[in-house]
């Protein structure tokens, strides 16, 4: 196991009024297992992932990341923490600064956590992250994000993740913002470099059959709550709740 | 040529013309600020004294020369006091929890509620007269404008994907700050910069004008004005030619920024 959950709650001031976003949500992310969180939206599910990666702070409940509480995490530990989960957002255009390159995106996460690398050595790793992705560095590196479409900027996205060799991959709805040909394209990426690093993943998506195709695990979210999780096929095939029934049957209609 | 690039340049030919008289005050002074010349009071313009002379016999325009040496000097100095004290306070307001943030900017929030000339004349009395204490003053009430802007840049940026992306992969709050949002910030800096030296000038004139800028017999655009202001019905080129150049410097800071603003962000802001 190599990230718990337990009990997360987390609440909202909306107009004075408390909203809760997550209501004592737990689960399991075991080594190289990839973990589908489908739900509708409001559903607490991306809240849930930045909760877990790091980028906000639950109002009750702990994180732990290989046993230790992420929130007690001071230091060096705290740095592997942060290096070690990494995200891939809904919207690639959003999550890279348009005043920059994309060969200065790349290489910020490096030069912010490893210090030491020379340039020629920063140059190298980008541009194999991104053939690995299945960009061509040539034609890639000086422009801006503005020059690439959506599909190519979510490759350049994973890039950007991978290339702290994250133990864990969060994936927050990164492929909703793309058109179905392109959606395959990136879960078939996303699929060949889990097989190949061997990286954890969190999937986030309101769509039940994208989740599928890449989760070994699926857990089912609504208002806050936790409705059922269980092995992919299994919530699939045999749902047992009913708003699982639902979501399963618009999707396989 | 576009309305928005008339502004522009509008206000850097009127810059320019202030810019040229700061020059040549300090390569060329047809006579000393001070020098008095009872004999020649009042005089009309001509070879000798080109605009005249003033109730003391004094080179009108020698004095205006050396008024715009103490207008940029104060107005530049203390803009760049001013707004680096604020952006620091508003970006420390919103980096911070939200008790010390409240605390901060309901402090700005009081520094607001005066009119700026009344904080600048309410500490020019504390700190006493001069040149240096009216910049202060002048700073002083630079810092709520600046702090605003800062803090609701930062608060407005925070939310950007991009800045959350960059949290993601481990950068600093002073790396975010710095290397992510400054540049979106830069525009509505200069800005603001270039409008509030125009408003620093202004202010200093008043200052000076009340009696607490500059002290007589030195120069300054407001001291000429409250000098003038006995001889206004009989003698009113001397209290216009001061107003003149005051007016060219302040009109042409503000249509400056606001002439990169709109070339920058493409609004028509000037109507």
């Amino acid at each position: 196991m190599i990230l718990e959950a337990t009990a997360i709650t987390k609440d909202f001031k909306v107009k004075q009024k408390k909203f809760r976003a997550l209501d004592r949500v737990s689960f399991a992310l075991d080594e190289k297992e990839v973990l589908g969180i489908v739900g509708e939206s409001g559903s607490g599910k991306s809240t849930l992932g930045e909760i877990v990666g790091g980028l906000q702070k639950p109002t009750s409940g702990s994180v732990y990341y290989d046993g230790k509480d992420i929130s007690n995490l001071n230091g060096d530990d705290k740095k592997l923490f942060r290096r070690s989960v990494q995200f891939v957002f809904q919207s690639p255009k959003e999550t890279m600064n348009p005043y920059f390159s994309i060969r200065t995106i790349l290489a910020e996460p490096l030069r912010i956590n490893y210090r030491k690398l020379s340039k020629t050595e920063i140059e190298r790793s980008i541009s194999d992250m991104l053939i690995r992705v299945g960009m061509d560095p040539k034609n890639t590196l000086s422009y801006r994000p503005s020059h690439f479409s959506g599909g190519q900027l979510q490759r350049i996205a994973i890039a950007r993740a991978l290339l702290l060799d994250p133990r864990i991959l969060i994936c927050d709805e990164c492929t909703s913002s793309l058109d179905v040909s392109l959606q395959a394209q990136i879960l078939n990426l996303l699929v060949s470099l889990k097989k190949e690093i061997g990286v954890s993943m969190i999937f986030i998506s309101h769509d039940i059959s994208v989740v599928r195709y890449i989760s070994d695990r699926i857990m089912v979210m609504k208002d806050g709550h936790v409705v059922e999780i269980g092995e992919s096929d299994e919530i699939i095939t045999s749902p047992k709740d009913s708003y699982t029934k639902t979501l399963v049957e618009t999707a396989y209609r | 040529m576009k309305k928005h690039k008339f502004t522009l340049y509008f206000g850097i030919l009127l810059i320019s013309i202030i810019l040229i008289l700061f020059f040549i005050s300090f390569i060329y002074l047809p006579y000393p600020v001070e020098e008095m010349n009872i004999k020649g009071r009042f005089l009309p313009p001509s070879k000798a004294h080109l605009l005249g002379t003033d109730h003391f016999g004094r080179d009108i325009f020698s004095r205006v020369l050396v008024s715009t040496r103490s207008a940029l000097a104060v107005s530049v100095s203390s803009v760049f006091i001013g707004s680096v004290c604020g952006l620091i306070l508003g970006a420390i307001a919103a980096l911070s929890p939200v008790a010390i943030e409240s605390i901060l900017m309901r402090f700005v929030d009081a520094l607001m509620a005066f009119p700026g000339i009344l904080s600048a004349m309410m500490l020019s009395a504390v700190l006493g007269k001069g040149v240096i204490n009216a910049s202060i003053a002048i700073a002083f009430f630079m810092v709520p404008v600046f702090a605003r802007l800062s803090y609701s840049m930062i608060l407005e940026n925070r939310k950007k994907g991009y800045v959350k992306a960059a949290r993601s992969y481990g950068a600093s709050t002073i790396r975010l700050v710095v290397f992510h949002m400054l540049p979106d910030m830069i525009t509505r800096l200069i800005t603001q910069l270039s409008t509030s030296i125009g408003t620093a000038i202004l202010t200093e004139s008043s200052l000076s004008f009340l009696g607490l800028g500059i002290q007589p017999p030195g120069a300054s655009l407001g001291l000429m004005l409250s000098e003038a202001k006995g001889y206004v019905l009989t003698y009113p080129s001397q209290a216009i030619w001061p107003g003149l150049v005051l007016a060219i410097a302040v009109l042409g800071f503000c249509m400056l920024g606001d002439g990169i603003n709109s070339l920058l962000h493409g609004e028509k802001s000037y109507e």
